[in-house]
C-alpha cells in the first residue's frame, strides 16, 4: 500500500477509447466525464502536462460548498477530519480553535468557524481525513491523495470514498436520509 | 425610407411646373407602397408571433445589476474567493401560442438546441457549478453549454402562454495548471446554437436576448 497522488480532470467529448493505451497512469471513470492522472517520477512516461495538453483535458476547481458540507456532515459520513488548510493565513486564534475542535471531533464547531473565515473571503485549500482507517486528502485543485495497492483500483477507491462527494461526482445525502 | 423618398420625388416633380416626369408614375407608386406594406406585415408577423422568447441575464453574485466580475491575483495567490467570482446566469424562457410552432419544431427535430456559454477571447476556463449533477449542463473546453432541446419539446406540448425561469451558477476556474495572461479581460455573451452552429435564421422563430458579462483578471 502506498499513497497515490491523483490529479482529476474533466474529459471533454467522447474519447473514452482513445486514451486507454495512452499511459498507464491515466484512468477514466465509467459513469463520469472525469479522468485521473497518477503522479509519477518515471522518465519513460509522458508527463502530466503532456497528457493534459494532448487530450485537451479540462482542469476543474472543487466547489467550496462541498468542503463545507463535508465538514458539516463528517460525523454522519463516518469521517474523521485530520487537517484543514486555507488559501490564506488565518488568525492564530481561529487556527487554535480549529485545532481544538479537530482534536475533540467537534465538527459543528469547525463548521461555524469556517463560516466565520468565509466572511473574510478566505477559501479552503485542502482537507485531509480518515475514512475506514485510510487517510485521504483533496485539494481545491481536484488533486486527491488515496492509499492503494495499484493504480487500477484508484477509480473505485475514489468513487466509494467521500472523495467523490467533495469532487461533486456524487450528491451529498440529504439530511432526511439519516 | 426609399419608398418615402420616391413618393416625395413624385410630389416635387408634380408641382414643378416645367416637368412632366410625374406623368404615368401612379402605377409605380402603388406598386412600391403595396410591396412596402407587405414587407412591414411580414416583419410584424414574425416579431409578434415568435413562439419562443429566451432571455439571458448574467450578474455577479454580489448583487443585482452587477455585470462585471473582477479577479485579483497578488504574488501568485488569488485575493478573490470563490463566492466573489461566482456569476449568476438567469435564463427566462417564455412560450406563446403561435402558428409557427410546428415549423420551428420541424426544423429543430433530431437536432440539439443549446445555449453556449464561452468567454471571448479564450484564455480563461468557465466552470458551471454542480455540472456533474445537472443533466442538461455539459462542459465544453473553455466553458459549458445548456441543452434546451428537451425543454423545447415540453413547451411545445403546452398550451397558451407559459414562462419558466432557471438559474445556473458559474465561475472562472483557477488551477495550478492554468496560466492566465496578465490583465486578461473577457466578455461572456451566451449564444444559441443548433447542432453547435449559430442559429442564424432561426432568430425568426426565437426571440433571443442576452446580456454581456465582463470578467477581468488582474495580476499584481
Amino acid at each position: 500500500m502506498r499513497t497515490h497522488v491523483v490529479h482529476l480532470y474533466e474529459s471533454i467529448g467522447n474519447m473514452k477509447n482513445d486514451f486507454s493505451h495512452f499511459s498507464e497512469d491515466l484512468f477514466a471513470f465509467d459513469s463520469f466525464p472525469v479522468v485521473g492522472i497518477v503522479s509519477n517520477d518515471s522518465l519513460n512516461m509522458p508527463s502530466r502536462q503532456t497528457i493534459v495538453k494532448e487530450l485537451k483535458l479540462k482542469p476543474f476547481e472543487i466547489i467550496q460548498d462541498h468542503f463545507d458540507l463535508f465538514i458539516k456532515k463528517a460525523d454522519k459520513l463516518g469521517v474523521k477530519l485530520q487537517k484543514i488548510e486555507f488559501t490564506h493565513e488565518i488568525e492564530f486564534e481561529l487556527e487554535e480553535e480549529i485545532d481544538d475542535a479537530l482534536y475533540n471531533n467537534d465538527y459543528e464547531e469547525i463548521f461555524k468557524i469556517i463560516k466565520q473565515i468565509r466572511n473574510e473571503h478566505v477559501d479552503i485549500f485542502s482537507i485531509s481525513f480518515f475514512y475506514e482507517g485510510n487517510r485521504y486528502r483533496m485539494t481545491k485543485h481536484a488533486v486527491a491523495e488515496v492509499l492503494g495497492e495499484s493504480s487500477n483500483e484508484i477509480p473505485n477507491i475514489i468513487i466509494q470514498s467521500p472523495l467523490s462527494l467533495i469532487a461533486g461526482l456524487k450528491k451529498f445525502p440529504s439530511s432526511e436520509a439519516f | 425610407m426609399q419608398t418615402i423618398q420616391y413618393i416625395a420625388l413624385y410630389f416635387i416633380f408634380r408641382f414643378w411646373n416645367d416637368s412632366t416626369w410625374y406623368q404615368n408614375k401612379e402605377k409605380e407608386i402603388v406598386f412600391i407602397v403595396v410591396t412596402y406594406l407587405l414587407y412591414l406585415l411580414v416583419g410584424w408577423f414574425t416579431w409578434l408571433l415568435r413562439p419562443i422568447k429566451i432571455e439571458v441575464k448574467q450578474t455577479n453574485s454580489l448583487g443585482n445589476g452587477i455585470d462585471q466580475t473582477l479577479i485579483l491575483q497578488v504574488d501568485g495567490t488569488t485575493k478573490t474567493d470563490q463566492s466573489l467570482k461566482t456569476v449568476k446566469l438567469e435564463l427566462k424562457i417564455s412560450r406563446r401560442g403561435s402558428i409557427w410552432w410546428r415549423l420551428l419544431m420541424r426544423i429543430i427535430k433530431g437536432k440539439k438546441l443549446c445555449l453556449e456559454v464561452d468567454p471571448v477571447p479564450e484564455g480563461m476556463f468557465l466552470q458551471a457549478k454542480e455540472h456533474f449533477q445537472i443533466q442538461e449542463v455539459t462542459s465544453t473546453y473553455s466553458g459549458f453549454e445548456i441543452d434546451l432541446t428537451q425543454l423545447m419539446n415540453q413547451l411545445y406540448n403546452q398550451i397558451g402562454k407559459l414562462s419558466i425561469d432557471k438559474t445556473y451558477l458559474y465561475f472562472v476556474t483557477e488551477h495550478q495548471d492554468i496560466t492566465i495572461p496578465s490583465n486578461l479581460s473577457s466578455v461572456v455573451q451566451p449564444k444559441l446554437t443548433l447542432n453547435s452552429k449559430p442559429i442564424k435564421f432561426l432568430h425568426l422563430f426565437i426571440d433571443f436576448k442576452t446580456s454581456q458579462h465582463e470578467i477581468k483578471f488582474f495580476k499584481k
